[in-house]
């Protein structure tokens, strides 16, 4: 009983939980905004910079404004974080099993990660500043137009499959490595419907720094924006480890220590294809956005489930 | 919907440069705006009534920060022309020289500054990194990357050597190939081109009721420039072409602008190539015969107006500085009405704002006594004999 | 006709070369020759006309006349037998020191023109932040080159 409590501690607190989470979050920050230098002919931070950044927001005076409503704006960016580390806990990251599946855990992983996006429409709109409403209702504006086609194309493998759980699909892909290049388009219409759920150029209309200074976290300071900005950390590598668990096959049935380097290894593979992302376009406005996703995207996710449906049939 | 008011206030990550926008908003559409400037306003004007000419060359250098050389060189030819004084050929090509190596700095500014106000940082750094060539030209030209204190009353302070003609050629040449690339980025990266096609809708009938000048007048197809039409230093020997574009949009504007970064290398490489020969200027006594002038310089934002009188001493006895951003100003408000605010910071951008430059004080005097005042027809009857006395016929103009 | 990703080789390509960025301290660029940094002034060849006082746009540069040497002798007067000291200028040319206020100097180099004795000169420094205000005047003249 006790050594159960204590295993489920660890993993919810240690590993894959909270500590590795924030730390392989900011390594990936990291990564990222060297990747993103380096392609622009600088020279980018080194390594510790991220949790400089963290540390420094920390010690820094929070202020609330006056109007809005304390105990919902202080409580949020706790929410944004807890929601991220339940995800991973049903991604295989050691080895080629989570620490809990389930049939459906797909679902729910999805779930899960649009409660963030909810955190920062209501931390904008709780602020009472006409920046921060005007970008919180941007997120929800995104969220309709990029979470419909990154549902359906997640259904695609899991429809070939044939399972609704992580778990299963990897451990499917990992059985049936020739079936992977099926799924191609699905993994660029997820890549790119993930850019869109972390906010990143060309999608980060909700941020649009130039526009509407800093968006819903605008009144945002101090250790509760730190908290915010570590949750969009942790998001990435939870979106990057989906991605690589449903479409890449996840550890390819490595047991242990090399699964979690191979996982490891496509991380950063989709961390370098997202930098090379935010380097090479503008931010697009929000209607563009809108219009793009359902007149693109969505019939794309289409395509790959039809295709998946096709495949499943034949063999 | 209901409307709600953004200040984009004097403080924002947009601007460059203090200035308000009153937007009122319905949703992301804008349904009015008001514009306000004179954040940025410093009384230079009165500080050049008490300072001798030599000083007020660095005082109005320092009216902006990147087309420096065109206030000096303005304020330069206004007092030149008040004090009748005949500035030597090599000078004036000298001065022509550094303009042109001006207006590619300004130009390459401009297009980080765009890239950056539609989020596309990589666009700003790589512009910013080809500026560098044309900053270390400069540099080698006259001591400073920025503010070059190259002119003085009656010529320049510093002379072309063989090796820096030879360097400045070569980076011509590197910047030539970089500026192709950035045309084809420009019309062929399609986020570009959904920021920047039909935004900020001026047409040519307001571009020309407004005022404007520059590239904003000239991307709305009204063919403007002040070097063909008013040719002043040696701009009446060189062969160069004035860009203009009929998309009346932003788009028009950045075509514009990368456009007159190519004819900038040809006016560069045919300034160097025939530098006449001779002094780099004349002796000018310190008091300076009383007089009034005007200087008329196309700026890389646009037309600048400067106007000296002289009254005898060594102090001028009024300077009036008209900046190209003043003139463009009024068409900012008719671009942001009806467009969304996703497009307010671009569409300022696409003006090359330069709020320093701007800001002037304004007296309004209340009494009329002692005062006249011009009907139009007056004044355009005015205007054309100031022009026929230096052999120029006006008055065949459409009013 | 619209290429999208139309930077992707260049980006790639830069990933491999060298970033531009220089890092400074540790690397330092170097300056062209005449760049306009400090400047600098030779006292020794100062005849004290202050045209340079007069033509600079903000007043950064003061001239100060340096007490000259003086043949100096006492005598005991003849009557009352009090001790007189006297103090006679010696004759020769006068002697000045040039006071530059950094935190006023445009670094125009309008003074090194206007000298007509070419005492004044811009060097390269370009390094010259100080934590106090007093570090800001640059004192050339007097006894050598003294910074305070």
């Amino acid at each position: 009983m006790v050594s159960e409590t204590l295993r489920a501690a660890f993993s919810l607190l240690v590993f894959p939980g909270l500590l590795f989470l924030s730390s392989f979050g900011m390594f990936s920050e990291w990564v990222d905004r060297k990747l993103y230098a380096r392609m622009q002919y600088r020279i980018g931070p080194p390594w510790f910079q991220p949790f400089a950044d963290f540390v420094k927001l920390m010690g820094k005076e929070v202020i609330i404004p006056e109007a809005a409503d304390e105990a919902l704006f202080k409580i949020l960016p706790s929410f944004a974080g807890a929601a991220v580390c339940t995800s991973i806990l049903m991604i295989p990251v050691w080895g080629p099993s989570s620490v809990y599946s389930f049939q459906g855990d797909l679902i729910a992983v999805v779930y899960l990660l649009t409660i963030p996006t909810v955190t920062f429409f209501l931390g904008g709109w709780s602020s009472t500043s006409p920046y921060a409403a005007i970008g919180s209702l941007r997120v929800l504006t995104q969220l309709f137009a990029y979470e419909v086609p990154l549902l359906m194309v997640v259904l695609g493998p899991a429809i070939l499959a044939g399972t609704w759980s992580i778990t299963g699909i990897s451990a499917f892909f990992a059985s049936h490595p020739a079936l992977l290049p099926v799924n191609l388009i699905g993994l660029a219409v997820s890549l790119v419907a993930l850019q869109g759920k972390l906010e990143r150029v060309p999608f980060d209309i909700p941020h649009g720094e130039t526009e509407i200074v800093g968006g819903a976290f605008t009144e945002y300071s101090g250790r509760l924006l730190a908290f915010f900005l570590l949750a969009t950390d942790m998001e990435m590598v939870v979106g990057a480890a989906l991605i690589s668990a449903v479409f890449l096959g996840g550890a390819m049935g490595l047991p242990g220590f090399l699964g979690f380097l191979l996982f490891v290894l496509k991380a950063v593979v989709i961390i370098f294809i997202l930098s090379a992302m935010r380097a090479l376009m503008a931010r697009i406005r929000i209607e563009q956005m809108i219009s793009f996703c359902w007149k693109i995207l969505a019939p794309l996710s289409l395509l790959q489930v039809l295709i998946d449906l096709i495949v499943k049939g034949t063999i | 919907m209901s409307k709600i008011t953004i200040p984009l206030g004097p403080q924002h990550p947009a601007l460059k440069e203090p200035g308000n926008f009153m937007l009122v908003l319905e949703g992301e559409q804008i349904v009015g705006a008001t514009v306000r400037l004179g954040y940025n306003h410093r009384g230079i004007e009165k500080a050049c009534e008490d300072r001798s000419f030599i000083q007020n060359l660095y005082l109005i250098e320092r009216v902006c920060g990147i087309c420096s050389h065109s206030h000096t060189t303005c304020f330069c030819m206004a007092t030149e022309d008040a004090a009748k004084i005949e500035v030597p050929k090599r000078a004036q090509a000298i001065r022509v020289l550094v303009g042109e190596l001006e207006r590619v700095h300004s130009h390459l500014l401009w297009l980080g500054v765009a890239g950056h106000e539609i989020g596309f940082d990589t666009l700003f750094m790589y512009a910013w990194k080809d500026r560098e060539q044309v900053l270390d030209c400069l540099e080698m030209i006259s001591g400073n990357r920025v503010h070059y204190a190259l002119n003085t009353i009656g010529g320049v302070r510093r002379d072309i050597t063989l090796e820096q003609k030879a360097e400045i050629l070569k980076r011509m040449d590197i910047l030539e190939e970089r500026t192709q690339y950035y045309i084809q980025l420009a019309t062929q990266e399609p986020t570009v081109l959904a920021r920047a096609r039909g935004v900020g809708h001026l047409p040519t009938e307001e571009a020309k009721k407004r005022g404007a000048v520059g590239p904003t007048a000239r991307a709305s197809n009204v063919p403007f420039d002040v070097r063909k039409d008013d040719p002043y230093l040696i701009y009446n020997e060189l062969d160069f072409k004035v860009i203009t574009s009929d998309s009346c949009d932003v788009f028009g504007r950045l075509v514009v602008r990368v456009f007159e970064l190519l004819e900038s290398f040809k006016l560069i490489r045919q300034v160097l190539n025939n530098l006449p020969e001779g002094p780099i200027s004349v002796k000018v006594p310190r008091k300076l015969p009383a007089g009034e002038g005007v200087g008329h310089y196309e700026a890389p934002r646009g037309e600048d107006i400067h106007y000296v009188r002289t009254n005898g001493t060594e102090k001028p006895e009024r300077v009036k500085v008209r900046a190209p951003t003043l003139a463009n100003f009024s068409s900012i408000a008719y671009m942001l009405e009806g467009g969304y605010l996703a497009d307010v910071p671009i569409v300022i951008a696409a003006i090359d704002p330069c709020f320093s430059c701007t800001d002037r004080a304004l007296s309004i005097s209340t009494s009329t006594e002692g005062g006249y005042s011009l009907s139009w027809e007056d004044l355009r009857k005015m205007g054309i004999e100031f022009y026929r006395s230096r052999g120029l016929d006006f008055s065949r103009i459409a009013k | 006709m619209v290429r999208p990703a139309k930077m992707l080789k260049e980006l790639m390509g830069s990933l491999c070369t060298e970033p531009i960025t220089v890092r400074y301290p540790y690397q330092k660029l170097k300056m062209p020759p005449k760049y306009r940094g400090r400047i600098s002034c030779k006292a020794e060849l100062c005849v004290g006309c202050r045209l340079c006082v007069r033509d600079c746009p903000s007043g950064a540069i003061q001239i100060v006349q340096l007490p000259g040497e003086k043949y100096q002798f006492a005598y005991r007067s003849l009557l009352g037998g009090k001790k007189v000291n006297v103090q006679i200028e010696k004759p020769g040319k006068k002697k000045f020191k040039a006071v530059i206020d950094l935190g006023k100097c445009l670094f125009c180099a309008q003074c090194v023109e206007t000298c007509p004795r070419k005492a004044l000169s811009e060097t390269e420094d370009y390094e010259l932040a100080a934590l106090t205000k007093d570090c800001l005047f640059r004192t050339y003249g007097g006894d050598g080159k003294t910074e305070k």
